[in-house]
């Protein structure tokens, strides 16, 4: 566990019903982030070597 | 120390920065960046998974089970049980109403009109009611004229075989068609004689089954039946009223937006504004309690008068019809003369059926089996008689149906008539209220009139109708200023403008939405855990289209 980690407290029945469902759609939008962040190597490879 | 929510707010903010602070210029770099982009998924993919487990069964404790305690078929079987005794028992109507005649007349006088499917089917209706009554009609009883005659002789021996091939009296029929493209209307009339012929039978036949009915249902008398079928109706009424269960259902579906139930929502303040009296302590249980008593009651008068802004229409056509008819003479006088006219019709037609029987007579005793071209002629002219009698006579039944109805109006047209006693009228003859709904509606298709009909007898036989039953057909009433006034008194905020046609939808929703609110507020689920579960359904529901 990172220290960041160890100052959090993950019961999720501290959560009010509300934060319940924003925090799981900021982690499923994060994660929609993530995939799109994602670079192809072929593709930038070729465009670093132009 | 942070709660989970926190923390991912802020670990989400550190790692985009992250991500935004590495390079991306070479292989390497874009190697490492990928690397970190598939360690941050891996985390957050684990966290989306916990959250998504815990949802569910977050949601899961909250649902409420549907216990369904009674049996609600067999209550609505009752129901259905009554209303056929009921209609049996109907003091208004005769056995013409009561065997369904009325009915299937109105279908076949407007076959041409509405294209039915089938004139056979309907021919077989009327042969089905016949033999229910033990009355088995055979060729010899369908001489009107030489041409029923002729149809209905093929019809007879394809309905004794029960043979499916309809071709050879679809021949037969067309053959006829194009001689005499009465033929429809001189079956209609063969039907009407012979129904009046058998009076006695059909009214002994409607006696024996009302007597099964009774004693089946442990009915006394209409009044009885008046009494049980309300007291079957608030028990189904009971059995079937929206639950809290119901409401999540129509939120999942997206007919209910639980959206506009939360504290926060303007449609919800402005609803409790109009409907709640400011003296109520909203938070206050009882006191919502009464409220809602009070709501209930608003909705039902609101649904009420809705349903009679449909049929008002219908109303103010029989209100023109009648109005002279109601001031003019005292009451037991135009039912004296009108019985007379009824009497004298149906002594015209008497006496013109016999006519035409004496010219069938002659049509179906004089053929010849040689070549006789004098005999033809004759035949042709006398048929040709009989076409232009059956004419008349058709004419005269239309003027006979006029007079009938004309005559149950009068028996009971007085100043102080009701819209439920026009609706109860209406209701009791099937033919003259489809006709009258044709009429008004200007409706062109039979599904429309048996759409509108079917709408026309629910709204008349509801037992929760009470504002129909105060409404003078002859007097200028206004409904909505009633309603408003009655209901001002209970602090309720509404006036005439909200029970007009664009605004009455809206005033029905709000009174549903403090109503429904109050039930969720009551029962073991709140407004929020309900949200909280639609949105799990609705996360849930979107993942599964990706």
């Amino acid at each position: 566990m990172k220290n960041s980690e160890k100052t959090v407290d993950f019961d999720l029945s501290l959560l009010s019903l509300q934060e319940l469902i924003t925090v799981y759609q900021k982690v499923a939008e994060f994660l929609d982030f993530l995939e799109s962040k994602k670079i192809v190597e072929e593709e930038k490879g070729k465009e670093s070597h132009e | 120390m942070n709660n989970f929510l926190d923390f991912i707010l802020k670990d989400i903010e550190t790692k985009t920065n992250i991500l935004s602070a590495l390079p991306t210029k070479t292989k390497t770099n874009i190697k490492k960046y990928n690397a970190t982009i598939d360690e941050f998924q891996k985390k957050y993919t684990d966290y989306k998974s916990n959250l998504r487990n815990y949802l569910l069964a977050k949601s899961r404790s909250f649902e409420v089970k549907n216990e369904e305690t009674t049996d609600i078929n067999s209550l609505n079987d009752h129901v259905i049980s009554l209303e056929r005794v009921k209609f049996l028992l109907n003091p208004t109507n005769t056995y013409f109403e009561k065997m369904g005649f009325d009915e299937l007349l109105y279908q076949l006088s407007n076959y041409s009109t509405f294209n039915f499917s089938s004139l056979n089917e309907l021919i077989n209706g009327f042969l089905d009611k016949f033999q229910l009554a033990g009355i088995s009609l055979s060729q010899e009883d369908f001489d009107y004229t030489c041409y029923v005659k002729e149809y209905m002789a093929s019809f007879l021996d394809v309905r004794t075989k029960k043979t499916e091939s309809h071709e050879k009296l679809s021949e037969v029929f067309e053959q006829i068609y194009w001689v005499n493209p009465d033929i429809i209307e001189h079956i209609e009339l063969n039907f009407r004689k012979l129904i009046r012929k058998n009076a006695k039978k059909f009214e002994a036949y409607i006696e024996t089954i009302q007597k099964e009915w009774m004693a089946k249902e442990q009915v006394a008398n209409y009044l009885d039946c008046l009494e049980k079928l309300q007291n079957a109706y608030l028990s189904l009424h009971k059995a079937t009223e929206e639950n809290v269960s119901d409401i999540v259902l129509g939120c999942e579906k997206g007919e209910i937006d639980i959206n506009s139930f939360l504290q926060e929502s303007k449609v919800r303040s402005s609803a409790y504004e109009a409907l709640v009296p400011e003296t109520v302590d909203q938070s206050d249980v009882g006191a919502m309690q009464k409220v809602c008593v009070v709501l209930d009651r608003l909705e039902t008068n609101v649904l009420e008068y809705s349903k009679y802004m449909e049929f008002e229409p219908i109303i103010t056509a029989f209100k023109e019809e009648y109005k002279k008819s109601v001031s003019e003479a005292p009451k037991p006088e135009p039912k004296k003369v009108e019985i007379t006219g009824l009497k004298e019709v149906l002594g015209k037609i008497e006496a013109s059926e016999q006519e035409l029987e004496k010219l069938n007579r002659k049509i179906l005793g004089t053929k010849n089996p040689f070549f006789d071209f004098k005999n033809e002629m004759e035949i042709k002219q006398l048929k040709a008689k009989s076409v232009v009698k059956a004419k008349e006579l058709y004419e005269l039944y239309a003027k006979y149906d006029e007079e009938y109805f004309k005559e149950k109006v009068l028996d009971i047209l007085n100043p102080t008539l009701t819209v439920a006693d026009v609706l109860h009228l209406y209701s009791s003859f099937d033919y003259f209220k489809k006709k009258a709904l044709q009429k008004v509606f200007k409706l062109t298709t039979y599904d429309d009139i048996k759409r509108y009909s079917e709408s026309f007898d629910l709204f008349a036989m509801n037992p929760s109708n009470v504002i129909v039953s105060g409404v003078l057909v002859f007097d200028e009433t206004n409904i909505p200023k009633t309603i408003v006034n009655k209901y001002r008194l209970n602090g309720i905020k509404i006036d005439e403008m909200d029970l007009s046609m664009d605004n009455i939808q809206n005033l029905l929703n709000r009174i549903r939405l403090v109503l429904r609110i109050h039930m969720i507020e009551t029962s073991m689920l709140s407004v929020e855990k309900i949200w909280f579960m639609i949105q799990v359904h609705n996360l849930l529901e979107k993942e599964q289209q990706i």
